[in-house]
This record gives structure tokens, C-alpha cells and sequence, in this order.
């Protein structure tokens, strides 16, 4: 923590009250809830970890931070030996969302209730609970241990939660989102599939920001209504204001377990495109020590020797480059571009590393 | 409905191209109002006439180069503006005319305008105008005269000390704190010093320049004066004669730390500062002009690719750990 | 026919390739040292063109000549026309002395690289080995009136400018002089634009064709090719 001021990023403004601490919301759909084809567990302190993992299975659980089925990870985790710890994640580093701390503290006894279910099924000794918290979120009170779990305060600059570590499990650490494991207790307990998600509904074209239970499948638009809006908004975005994506359709778009977020924007900013003066302000904020002009500059002539010189395939696309721009360039997007781009040749004919010498000639002739 | 589809970050810092020269276009305006407080109207004047001509100039060069015309962005009255701070008070309309002319229709625009110039265009006007009238560039009035407003200037001409230290003597303009505050004879908005450290200063507050830069290069710059002292006098004078006379400090706040034309990243500046640094000293004890900082200016603007092409080897290592070597580099 | 007027300048530039379309110092690049240094008076242009004249055509005839052609090897054929430029030279320079001696010392060392200049070798080996004496003749003659328009234009506005005078004459209008314009630094830079003005001159002519040819709306006829036509190459 002592020096999260010295590491590159952001600091950016949470904007997570008053979503963080209404009470939860709902918007799930009647007789929506499906039951689980397996038998109902009479015991659920005495379940074996197949059997955990068998339920996590049958209730087609969802992990949000990765978008992997729940009982896959936990199978490849018991799989190597089980780990040495099982972590919660709620940190929720982008502004906006809370999506993860919200139900951690209004449903606090469920998720330690599923952590706790998870850590036997992947064979783990420990567990512990991560939350981020910014200078900014001021009102946000964080207890040191919830339910006799630890909780370890995740501090810096975005983005926190791809370079957040935790060294106290040693090698082998599991990260489950928080969603998942609420979801896991009431597979569980209450012997239901997963069919709703939990997202976060803010913005400020919202009347009401506030975190909702939705039941997949839903539309943005009825997300959006559910908690109200000032107006018609200008920009719709699933996902964090960092990283989400702006949706065409709102109320053609569903609701999915990794939605995490629904943003409605009253208006947009003025597109005004000024030319890059090389500040440098984008190679001082870059989390990966990356130079995004030099990266943008050589993605629009297509020039792919200069991309791999520049490192592109280390680009994680958080998009604080974009962010700090005074010329307000499109720096992420076309950064990223570029990585798929570089991405893609690289699997039609495979680099090998570290000799870049006449294979990268071939891949110039190529692409110019 | 169907609304517009944007790429992330949907949320953006609130600054941009034109704030970032709206702060420098502040910081000039301060510095003019003391020119106006030692050389009269004639300074004031003498800006509006360069901004005039940069206005025109910029919308000719847009037409030929089919950009959209707008004054949206202000570098070209940045770079206008700052060119008569560089020369004297008593200097001809015309001749600050051919300076920003020549500094926008040759320096800037044929290189592809705004963040493509490769030389700094005041840098490049100053320099023309040194050659094609040195005796009007380099002979200066004396503050706190009277000076006519319009035309051609009429009254005394005196030499800087920059003159007195080429020429090996002892400057005798003034004392200490007379060369702080400006009182000297000199470039009209390079002599008063606590001005320009002020104007550092907020410009580093605002983000706006590397606050490595000019450190660094005045620092080298002093340590040079203070080892090699072009006149009989101890080092610590000559620190001080060598730093006050001329316009470094300006050229170092203003000039240097263009961002267009510097290294893009902290660490590649602070090598092209202590560089350009060497570069500035060795111009002004061997060079053929008493002030030649934006000689010196535009060799190191050459060169300052080199230096990020280092830096990113530097960075390349860093990432990795280990050195590892660039092949087939195509620029 | 199809592109009609597109094809009748692709002709014209072929034809007199050298006077405008590819001048050797705008579009080719050639002899730059002695139209960027060379042109700070308008006597100098002129003795630089005169020697130009007298070595570069003579050269250029003499490699076009059959037994030439035939039996000199390539290593040596540099070598022989350098030889035989500065065997033209020396009498001219012995020639002009007595007249222009002023001008002929201050162009220091660009008179005598006139021997070596790249018109002479760059057109010898482009046209002359290939070429026969009539065709290397006309080349030569267009390249060199264009090489002296050059010349002569960058002189005119570097002596107008800088000294205030033509042809040593002063000008009474010319008050304001920049003295700047004198040194080979704004040579470059006026070469330069001068450069840029004539390819934005030669493209507003060839997209004029073009459109024109355009709106006429013709089709290319059965069986020919738009990429294979050589009419429509330049």
C-alpha cells in the first residue's frame, strides 16, 4: 500500500454511492426459478467436494470476472492438487460498478457461506476476501473480517484488479467472483439453478442508481426502466466505463451472467479529433510501461515490425491511455485492434522467439 | 431505439490540446504585461501584429494543405506570441512579421502542421530573423525609456550582456536583483527571470510540461558555467551572468519543452535536457551569434528521435529483464 | 478512344520528359549542389549554366556514339566522362575568367564540380548507351533547358530579394532585404517549394485530363486492357 503511489495508473473517481449502499434490488422474472435435476442435499456441511462440484455443474453457475463455468475451475483446481487458497473477489476497480461489493455486504452470510463450500470443493486451506477501496470512496467502511473470513484491502490505481496479487497463499491462489459463490450457496441450499445475475445500474441518466438482481435473458432497456431514467440516454454501455462496450440496442440486448454493469450517459462529450502533439502523457500512466502513441502511430500505417518492437501483444486494454489523451484520441481501440491484428498473423505463421529476423520480413511483406 | 456505438474509455479526462495551449497562452500574456510595464505599448503592439500575422498565415497554410479551417487549436498564436518575447522591444513590425511567417510557412506546415513539425517553429523564425538582421535582433533598448508606439524605433541602442560575456568582460547592466526583476537590457520577455520561474511554475502544476526538462538542462547549464567561466569572475557570478543573460531560462521553459518536438517520455528528457544543455554551452562559447540557444535548439530537435528510440531499448529490457536486441527496424 | 486526352499528355510528358514533366532538379533530384549554392546571383547561375551547357551535351553525344557504346566497359565509362567534362572545363573556365572574375571566385567549388555533375552521368547511362545520337541529343537539350530555367528563376528571386539587384543592377523598389535568403540554407528551402509547386501544378493538369476524359463517359473498346494500354502509362 505504501507504494501504490509510485506504480503507474489512475486514480479515478468511484462514483459508487448511492448504488453501494441501497438495499438490493430485483427484477426477476415470476416462475423463472428452476430447479436442479440432481437430488436436494439434506446435508450441506457434509457434502463431499464432487458433490459440490457436481451441484455447481448442474446450476450452470457462471463466474462474472472470467466467464468460466464455475465447476470447470474448480475441477481444474482440485484437478493440480487443489490450492492453497481460495479468494473471493469483489474488487470492483472501475467506477460505477459495484457489482461485486454490493452483494458481498447485503448477502454477506451467503457468500462466505459459498466461499466456504468452494474452498472444500477445490481442496483449499485457506480463504480470504478481496475488496478494492480508492481514496475516493470515502464512505465505504470496510471490516476487517466478515464472518470470521479475512478481508484484504486491495489499494492503488486502476487497474487494480489485473495486477492485484496475493502473496499470503504462496503458489497456487483461486480468485472466484463473489456472484458465483452466492450462487453456488443457493444451488446449494435453496436447490435452484442460476438464472438471475447481479449488475450494477448507474449513471447519470439514471434516476436510481442501485445494484439489481435481474434474471438473465432480460433487456438492458427493462434494467435501465427498472431503475429509472431522467431521460432518453445518449450512450448505453454494458460493462465498466473503462472497458464496457456502448450497445447499439438496449432493448434488444440481453442480460448475462457477465454483464457486471448497465451505464446510461445523458450526452456524449463533443468528437473532437485533435492530432497527437506527443505529450507523453499516455506513456506515463500506462500500466504495462507500454508507449501507446508510438503504438497508435504504427497500428494506422499498419507498419506490424514496429508493433511487435513496441510490444504490443503486451497491451491488457484497460484503456487508461485514452483516458488521459488531451487530444482525445481513440488510443485503446486502436491499440487493441492492432494486437488482434498481430494476434492473428502470428497464428497463421507462428513467430519464434526471441530470433525475429526473417520471419518478421515475411509478416511485413505480408501485411503492407 | 438505436443509439451510436463508442469505443471504451467512456469516460475521459476533462483537458485537452486546447487547454494544455490555453495555459502556455496565459502564462505569455503575464510575461507580456511586464514587457508593457519596461518597454510601454510597443510590446503589446508588437504581439498583437505577430498574432495578426499568424492568423493569416495559418489560414493560407490550411487552405494548401485542405485541413479544415479552424482557429480551434491554438499553437500557431502560441508560437506567435512567443517570438517577439524573444526579440527586442525596438525591433522593426516587419521583421517580427518575416519571423512568424517564416516560422509558420516554413518550419510548421510543410511538415504535416500541428504534431508533425520536426523543428520548433520559434526557434526556426528567431534563427532566420538572426541571420537576415542580426544588428536589429541582437541590439536592445533600455527598460523604463520611453519607446514609440508605431514605426520604426528611434531611441537608444544598447548591447546585452550576453554581448559583454561572448566578448570575454564582465557584465556591468546591473546587480542581482535588478537582473531577477528585468531591469536590464535584453530580450523583451527573457530578462525578468522571477517572471519565468513563476510561469515553470504553474505550467508543471498544470501537467502540461515535463518539470524534468528545463530542471535539468539549467542544471547542466549551470554546472558548466560554474566549471568553465567565459570572463575573469568566480564560478558562482558566472553561474548566475550565464543563466540570467540571454534567453535560456525562457527558451528552457518555453522552447525546449515543446511537446512535439521533445522525447515523449520522463526518462528519454532527462538525457535530451542534460544533452541539449552541453549542446547550448558549447554554441555560446564557440558559436559566431551572443545568443544562439535556438541554433542549439534546433540540432537537438534532430536528434531527439535518437533518444526515444533508446529509451524504448531501455523499456523493451525493462519489460522483459533482459536486453533484448531490435532487428529490421522500419521507421 | 477511351482516356483520350489522358493518353495525348501521357505522350506530351514523354516527349519532352525533362523541360517540365521530369525536370532534372524537381522531380529527379539532380545537381542540387549547384542550384542550391550556385544561385545567389544571377552572373553565377549564368556561368554555371554556361559550363553546364558545354561539358553536358558533348559528353552525352559522345557516349551515344555506336563505337562508344559497343566497346567501352562499363567500369571505365564513368571514368571517360569525367575526363572528357573536365577537359571541356578547363578552356571554359580559362574563358570566362577575364569576364566574370568576381562572381567565378566566389562560386569557389562549385564551378569545377560541373565536371562531375550528375545530369551528365545520371542521363549518359539512362540514355545515352541505350539511346541513339539524335534521341540523347533532344534529351540532353530538354533536360538542360529545364536544369537552366530552374537556375535561373531560384537566381532571379534570391538576388531580388537579397541584394536588392539583378544582374549586379540595383533595383530601386527592393527596400527590404533579407539577407538570410543568400546562404545555400534557403536555397534549399525555396528549391524546395519550388518543387512542391510543380508537382501540385503537373497533378491539377493530369486530374483536369482525367476528369475531363471521365465525363466524356467512353468505355474502353472489346478486349483491351486499362493496365496493359501503354498509351496510358507515362
Amino acid at each position: 500500500m505504501a507504494f501504490h503511489f509510485l506504480s503507474k495508473g489512475l486514480v479515478l473517481e468511484q462514483h459508487k454511492e448511492p448504488a453501494l449502499s441501497r438495499d438490493l434490488r430485483e427484477l426477476i422474472v415470476p416462475g423463472s426459478a428452476r430447479p436442479l435435476p440432481l437430488p436436494k442435499a439434506e446435508d450441506p456441511a457434509a457434502l463431499s467436494p464432487e458433490e459440490i462440484i457436481a451441484f455447481a455443474d448442474a446450476a450452470g453457475i457462471i463466474d462474472e470476472r472470467d466467464s468460466l463455468p464455475l465447476g470447470e475451475k474448480l475441477r481444474a483446481a482440485r484437478r493440480d492438487g487443489g490450492t492453497a487458497m481460495v479468494v473471493a473477489d469483489a474488487i470492483d476497480d472501475e467506477p460505477y460498478v459495484s457489482s461485486q461489493l454490493g452483494p458481498l455486504f447485503k448477502l454477506s452470510s451467503q457468500a462466505v457461506g459459498g466461499l466456504l463450500f468452494a474452498a472444500k470443493a477445490a481442496g483449499a486451506q485457506e480463504i480470504m476476501i478481496g475488496v478494492y477501496k480508492n481514496v475516493y470512496d470515502l464512505r465505504l467502511r470496510i471490516p476487517n473480517t466478515l464472518y470470521g473470513v479475512k478481508i484484504k484491502r486491495i489499494t492503488g490505481k486502476y487497474p487494480a484488479e489485473a495486477r492485484s496479487s496475493f502473496p499470503e497463499g504462496g503458489e497456487g491462489v483461486l480468485l472466484v467472483g463473489v456472484c458465483a459463490l452466492i450462487h453456488l450457496y443457493r444451488a446449494i441450499h435453496n436447490h435452484t439453478a442460476q438464472t438471475t445475475s447481479f449488475l450494477t445500474v448507474a449513471g447519470n441518466c439514471v434516476a436510481n442508481p442501485a445494484n439489481l438482481e435481474a434474471t438473465n435473458g432480460l433487456s438492458v432497456w427493462q434494467a435501465l426502466e427498472r431503475c429509472g431514467l431522467l431521460e432518453e440516454p445518449a450512450r448505453v454501455v454494458i460493462g465498466g466505463p473503462m472497458t464496457g462496450m456502448s450497445i447499439l440496442d438496449p432493448a434488444h440486448t440481453p442480460i448475462s451472467a457477465t454483464t457486471r454493469a448497465v451505464l446510461a450517459f445523458l450526452d456524449n462529450p463533443r468528437e473532437r479529433h485533435y492530432s497527437c502533439i506527443g505529450c507523453g502523457k499516455c506513456a506515463s500512466v500506462c500500466p504495462q510501461e507500454l508507449s501507446p502513441l508510438f503504438l497508435y502511430k504504427s497500428s494506422k500505417q499498419k507498419l506490424v515490425g514496429m508493433l511487435r518492437f513496441y510490444d504490443v501483444e503486451r497491451c491488457i486494454g484497460c484503456g487508461t491511455c485514452s483516458y488521459v489523451c488531451p487530444a482525445k484520441l481513440e488510443l485503446s481501440a486502436e491499440i487493441l485492434s492492432a494486437k488482434r491484428l498481430v494476434e492473428g498473423l502470428d497464428k497463421a505463421q507462428p513467430q519464434t522467439q526471441p530470433q525475429e529476423g526473417t520471419q518478421e520480413d515475411q509478416n511485413d511483406t505480408q501485411s503492407v | 431505439m438505436i443509439l451510436k456505438a463508442y469505443n471504451p474509455p467512456h469516460i475521459r479526462k476533462r483537458d485537452s490540446n486546447r487547454s494544455m495551449m490555453d495555459d502556455v497562452l496565459i502564462v505569455l500574456i503575464a510575461l507580456y504585461l511586464m514587457a508593457f510595464y519596461y518597454y510601454g505599448p510597443r510590446a503589446l503592439l508588437l504581439g498583437l501584429h505577430a498574432a495578426g500575422v499568424s492568423i493569416v498565415c495559418d489560414l493560407v497554410c490550411k487552405l494548401l494543405l485542405r485541413q479544415k479551417l479552424s482557429l480551434r487549436d491554438h499553437s500557431s498564436l502560441v508560437t506567435a506570441l512567443l517570438l517577439p518575447l524573444l526579440l527586442p522591444a525596438s525591433v522593426d513590425y516587419a521583421v517580427v512579421a518575416v519571423a512568424v511567417a517564416f516560422a509558420l510557412v516554413v518550419v510548421k506546415y510543410p511538415f504535416g502542421g500541428v504534431g508533425h513539425n520536426l523543428f520548433n517553429p520559434a526557434a526556426g523564425g528567431f534563427a532566420f530573423v538572426a541571420i537576415c538582421f542580426p544588428k536589429a535582433v541582437f541590439s536592445y533598448p533600455v527598460p523604463l525609456e520611453a519607446l514609440n508606439a508605431f514605426g520604426s524605433f528611434t531611441g537608444r541602442l544598447v548591447t546585452s550582456a550576453s554581448y559583454t560575456l561572448k566578448a570575454g568582460g564582465v557584465p556591468t547592466g546591473g546587480d542581482f536583483l535588478s537582473m531577477l526583476l528585468g531591469n536590464t537590457p535584453g530580450p523583451m520577455g527573457a530578462t525578468n527571470v522571477l517572471v519565468v520561474c513563476a510561469c515553470l511554475l504553474y505550467l508543471v502544476v498544470r501537467g502540461s510540461v515535463h518539470w524534468q526538462m528545463p530542471l535539468c538542462f539549467l542544471g547542466t547549464c549551470a554546472l558548466w558555467a560554474g566549471l568553465f567561466p567565459r570572463a575573469p569572475i568566480p564560478g558562482g557570478a558566472s553561474v548566475i551572468y550565464e543563466l540570467f543573460s540571454g534567453c535560456l531560462i525562457m527558451g528552457a521553459v518555453f522552447m525546449l519543452t515543446d511537446p512535439v518536438t521533445s522525447p515523449k517520455r520522463a526518462s528519454a528528457c532527462v538525457v535530451y535536457a542534460v544533452f541539449a544543455g552541453v549542446i547550448t554551452m558549447l554554441f555560446r562559447r564557440f558559436g559566431g551569434f551572443e545568443e544562439s540557444f535556438a541554433f542549439s535548439l534546433l540540432l537537438c530537435n534532430a536528434l531527439a528521435p535518437i533518444f526515444d528510440y533508446l529509451d524504448e531499448l531501455f523499456y523493451r529490457a525493462v519489460r522483459r529483464g533482459r536486453f533484448v536486441p531490435a532487428k529490421n527496424k522500419k521507421a | 478512344m477511351y482516356l483520350q486526352r489522358t493518353r495525348k499528355h501521357n505522350r506530351l510528358v514523354r516527349r519532352f520528359s525533362g523541360l517540365f514533366f521530369d525536370n532534372p532538379v524537381l522531380s529527379l533530384g539532380l545537381a542540387l549542389p549547384l542550384a542550391i549554392s550556385a544561385t545567389n546571383s544571377l552572373q553565377g547561375a549564368f556561368c554555371v549554366m554556361i559550363g553546364m551547357w558545354a561539358t553536358t551535351l558533348p559528353v552525352m553525344l559522345f557516349s551515344s556514339l555506336p563505337p562508344v557504346r559497343r566497346f567501352l566497359p562499363l567500369w571505365a565509362r564513368f571514368p571517360v566522362y569525367v575526363l572528357l567534362a573536365v577537359a571541356i572545363l578547363i578552356p571554359v573556365e580559362l574563358r570566362l575568367s577575364p569576364i566574370y572574375p568576381v562572381v567565378l571566385n566566389s562560386l569557389g567549388v562549385y564551378f569545377p564540380i560541373i565536371a562531375v555533375n550528375t545530369i551528365m552521368l545520371y542521363r549518359c547511362e539512362h540514355v545515352g548507351v541505350r539511346c541513339g545520337v539524335l534521341h540523347t541529343l533532344i534529351d540532353g537539350v530538354l533536360h538542360l533547358l529545364g536544369f537552366s530555367v530552374v537556375m535561373a528563376l531560384l537566381a532571379c528571386v534570391r538576388e531580388l530579394f537579397g541584394y536588392g539587384s539583378v544582374w549586379g543592377i540595383p533595383v530601386t523598389g527592393i527596400t527590404f532585404k533579407l539577407s538570410g535568403l543568400l546562404i545555400p540554407f534557403s536555397g534549399c528551402i525555396l528549391l524546395a517549394f519550388l518543387a512542391a509547386g510543380s508537382r501540385y501544378i503537373g497533378r491539377l493538369w493530369r486530374v483536369r485530363n482525367y476528369r475531363a476524359d471521365l465525363r466524356d463517359g467512353q468505355t474502353p473498346a472489346e478486349g483491351e486492357d486499362e493496365d496493359l494500354d501503354d498509351d496510358l502509362l507515362i
